[in-house]
Order: structure tokens, then C-alpha cells, then sequence
């Protein structure tokens, strides 16, 4: 066999030299026991702290600005949470109250790399050291707009946006470990979070879903979000905002399809739909 | 007299079930999860703290943990970025470059020659460290943390052939580093 065929690693003598190594490290008995004892004696659960704001709202503009806020939002790192406390909190972190302080930091979205082709987006897999997935069913008729990545460290994300009249559908996909920006898992108090398990790579995997977002309303008005501008304000969480969100991850990479209802009229898409364009990822 | 009422009493029992629960994934899996982080870091020190960082995590969260098939990748997660904090505040080894110009010998007996678990575990680590970072893990996640093809992809977020591929070449380059660190020795 050559040497690069995979079929071969079990019968590589280095690969048998090194699985001899491994079985001989193993903890410190007295360790292993400490530690189960301190383990029975901890805590299962943890508290969150929420800070209270004063509260705006308008919906009108938050959809399309949600599209918007979560390109802002990935390319805004900062001192982040790590994969395994978003673990720890589920996909969405609830917070205790319904206001909340969305910070986005001023990006100029040209310098932001994009794609204008699903093929272009099927290529970045080389980049991102991660399988790009598409969307192969759910998607009701939307059309690809357009998609803009990362590839650098520490953000590794691709982010693509289908468009239909009176629909939004943005799919991405976040090598979680890299961190995002933390109000974009935020939801306020009186989210409800939805738990569903979903078929995705073969496995039974859970996905979590929320509808909403973090509004605002007169008289300080909605937020000028034009491309390049920060954001530096005072929302309150909205479940009637009609915006569905899934959410799930597999290994360290996070998944989400999101829908957004554009227009008074406008049906958003149920928690069925996303679960369809979710599992037809390939 | 304090008395525990129907809500707390139900409580007290799903948390040792719970507990219960716990117990099991740790006893089963910590010595895999301390094998993976052992062969990151230096000492058998850093690796018990790290490896109770891991199951401290896991259990902060172990309650609303559903993905009864995923908890494998689940628990590797949370290690991997443990030793990836760990590795980011405290430490990072001495990496040479590759010479891939060295001749491939008959890469046995690369080890035998040694003695002593510490020693050989710190050169393999060492040469680990020289590797491509996602050939590095998936060898560390396979061979040391013990994971299968499909655990291994789950964890990494690739597919199983990608692994697969991953660790194949990664066992090449980690016998041409050991013999040209044995050649230079």
C-alpha cells in the first residue's frame, strides 16, 4: 500500500509504537479519585449576570438590519467566550432581563471579503480547513444574493444570504472556537429557546431555535446602520420581531439558518422549514 | 425540622441522577481525555489541571447536554480548547522546522532505543508540535485521546476520509521528524 493510503494507518508500525506509548500514560490514581470526589461535590448548574438597560423598539428596520448585524457582528472580535462555555450555555445565552446593550464596532463592510457564486463559497473549504455546506432543499424559492468570509485567525466564518420577496435566509457556518460577537447569542428573558433534535452528518444532533430580536423604538429612533457606522445601543428583546433563528454545532464547527420575514404581511417561515434547509446542508 | 417540599424532593433526585450519569462519562473517559492533554502539554502537573478544568466544564453543563450521540466529541471539545487556553497563557515548545530533504530510513525502532515514558512522551509531543496543526490534532485525538475515524471527524468537523487522509500524513511527517531528531541526537 503507499504510504498515504489511509486504509494503512492501523498497520503503521509508528502508529503501533504510539498507541503502545498512550496506553502506558495514564493519571495518577490518587488524582483520578480526588478529582471524582471534587466533582460530586460541585455545583451542576451556574448563574448568568445581565446587565439592565432602558429600553427602545422598532421592529420595522431590525430585519433588515439583522442580516447586517451579524456581518458586523463576526467581524468584530472581541474578548469572546471560549467553545466550551458556549457549551456550557447552549446555543443561546438567556439572559435574565429583556434589555440588553448591543455594541457593534465600526466596520467598513468593502474591506470585508465576499463571494458572489455558491461555487465561489464551495471553494473557500480549502481556506477555512472546515466543509463548506449548501443549501440543497428549503429554501422556498430564495435566490443566493451574496456571501462574505473570513478565513483569518482568529475568526474562521462564511456567512451566505438568500433573498426572496419578503424573505431573508442567511446560513453560516463559525469555526465556534474563534468566538463571535457574544450579542448575537444573546436573547433576552422572554425568549422562548426550542430544542429540537435534527438529522445532520448522519447524526441525531440538537439544535436549538428562538424567534425574535433586540429592537428599539421612538423617540430616539431606529439606528443608522450604514455600512461602515458602529452601533452603540439600548434594545429590548422582541419575540413577535419576525425573525427565526436554528442553531447548532457539530465538533467545533457552529451551524445557524436564520429567516426573517421582510414586510408588515410577510409570513415568516417555521421552525419545520429551517429544520429542512438544516438537514439538507450537504 | 427542615423538610424538603415536592418540587425540591424531585430536584434532589434528578440531581443525582444527574450526578450519577456524570460519574459514568467521567470514570470512562478520563483516561483517554488525560492521554490527549498529557501529550500537549509538559508535566504530569499541567495535564491533571487541565484534565480537571475539562471535567469541571463538562459537568457545569452536563445538565443540559442532550446530544447523547455526540458525547465523545462533546467532551473533546471542551478539553481541546482547555489545553488551547492552557497552551496560550503558559507555555508553547521549542518547534524546529521540518528538514524535508532528510532521507526516509526504515523508521523502525524509532522509540527503543529510549527509556522512560516521560522522555519518550516528551519527544513525541515535541514532534507533534512541528506537525501541521489539523495533522497534529487528528494524530493526538486518534492515537493518544484513543478516538476513532468518525469520533476524530466529529470533533475536528471534517469528515471521516479527511481524517482519515489527515493522519495518514501525519504519521509520514512525525516518523521524518523522530528520524532526523534521532539522526541530529
Amino acid at each position: 500500500m503507499s504510504e498515504h493510503n489511509p486504509l494503512s494507518v492501523h498497520d503503521d508500525a509508528l502508529s503501533v509504537e504510539l498507541r503502545a506509548l498512550a496506553v502506558q500514560v495514564v493519571p495518577d490514581p490518587a488524582f483520578a479519585q480526588a478529582l471524582e470526589a471534587k466533582l460530586a461535590q460541585s455545583p451542576l448548574s451556574y448563574s448568568r449576570n445581565a446587565t439592565v438597560r432602558f429600553h427602545l423598539r422598532e421592529w420595522a428596520t431590525v430585519a433588515a438590519a439583522a442580516m447586517f448585524v451579524i456581518l458586523i457582528g463576526f467581524t468584530t472580535i472581541t474578548p469572546l467566550r471560549a467553545w466550551a462555555q458556549q457549551v456550557i450555555e447552549g446555543f443561546f445565552d438567556q439572559l435574565t432581563v429583556d434589555e440588553n446593550q448591543i455594541v457593534y464596532n465600526d466596520v467598513d463592510m468593502n474591506t470585508i471579503p465576499r463571494v458572489t457564486t455558491l461555487e465561489a463559497a464551495d471553494a473557500l473549504e480549502a481556506e477555512f480547513g472546515f466543509d463548506v455546506l449548501l443549501p440543497t432543499a428549503g429554501l422556498q424559492g430564495a435566490q443566493f444574493e451574496n456571501g462574505f468570509y473570513s478565513a483569518s485567525p482568529p475568526s474562521a466564518f462564511l456567512s451566505l444570504s438568500f433573498r426572496a420577496p419578503e424573505m431573508l435566509i442567511v446560513i453560516y457556518q463559525l469555526r465556534s472556537h474563534e468566538g463571535e460577537n457574544e450579542n448575537w447569542t444573546q436573547v433576552g428573558a422572554s425568549a422562548t429557546i426550542l430544542d429540537r433534535m435534527i438529522t445532520f452528518g448522519g447524526k441525531d444532533v440538537l439544535a436549538q431555535s428562538v424567534q425574535g430580536a433586540w429592537g428599539w423604538q421612538p423617540p430616539m429612533g431606529a439606528p443608522t446602520l450604514a455600512p461602515g457606522q458602529g452601533l452603540n445601543e439600548v434594545m429590548e428583546w422582541d419575540s413577535t420581531i419576525p425573525m427565526r433563528r436554528l442553531r447548532w454545532q457539530q465538533g467545533e464547527i457552529t451551524y445557524e439558518v436564520s429567516a426573517s420575514a421582510l414586510g408588515a404581511s410577510a409570513a415568516l417561515p417555521t421552525l419545520e422549514d429551517l429544520i429542512v434547509i438544516a438537514e439538507g446542508l450537504r | 425540622m427542615v423538610s424538603l417540599t415536592a418540587p425540591q424532593a424531585v430536584r434532589k433526585a434528578d440531581d443525582q441522577r444527574v450526578r450519577d450519569a456524570f460519574t459514568l462519562i467521567y470514570r470512562q473517559h478520563l483516561n483517554a481525555v488525560y492521554r490527549y492533554v498529557r501529550v500537549r502539554v509538559d508535566s504530569d502537573e499541567e495535564a491533571q489541571d487541565v484534565t480537571a478544568q475539562t471535567f469541571e466544564s463538562a459537568l457545569g453543563s452536563f445538565r443540559t447536554f442532550r446530544g447523547e450521540a455526540d458525547v465523545i466529541a462533546w467532551l473533546f471539545g471542551i478539553a481541546r480548547h482547555k489545553v488551547a487556553d492552557h497552551i496560550h497563557k503558559h507555555y508553547r515548545r521549542q518547534v524546529l522546522p521540518l528538514d524535508e530533504k532528510s532521507d526516509l530510513i526504515d523508521p523502525l525502532p524509532l522509540l527503543e532505543e529510549q527509556v522512560g515514558i516521560q522522555v519518550q512522551l516528551e519527544r513525541v509531543g515535541a514532534a507533534l508540535d512541528g506537525l501541521a496543526t489539523e495533522r497534529a490534532e487528528a494524530l493526538r485525538l486518534h492515537l493518544f485521546g484513543g478516538l476513532s475515524f468518525e469520533e476524530t471527524a466529529a470533533v475536528m468537523g471534517k469528515r471521516e476520509t479527511a481524517v482519515k487522509m489527515l493522519i495518514s500524513r501525519g504519521l509520514a511527517d512525525l516518523r521524518l521528524r523522530l528520524k532526523q531528531e534521532e539522526k541530529e541526537a
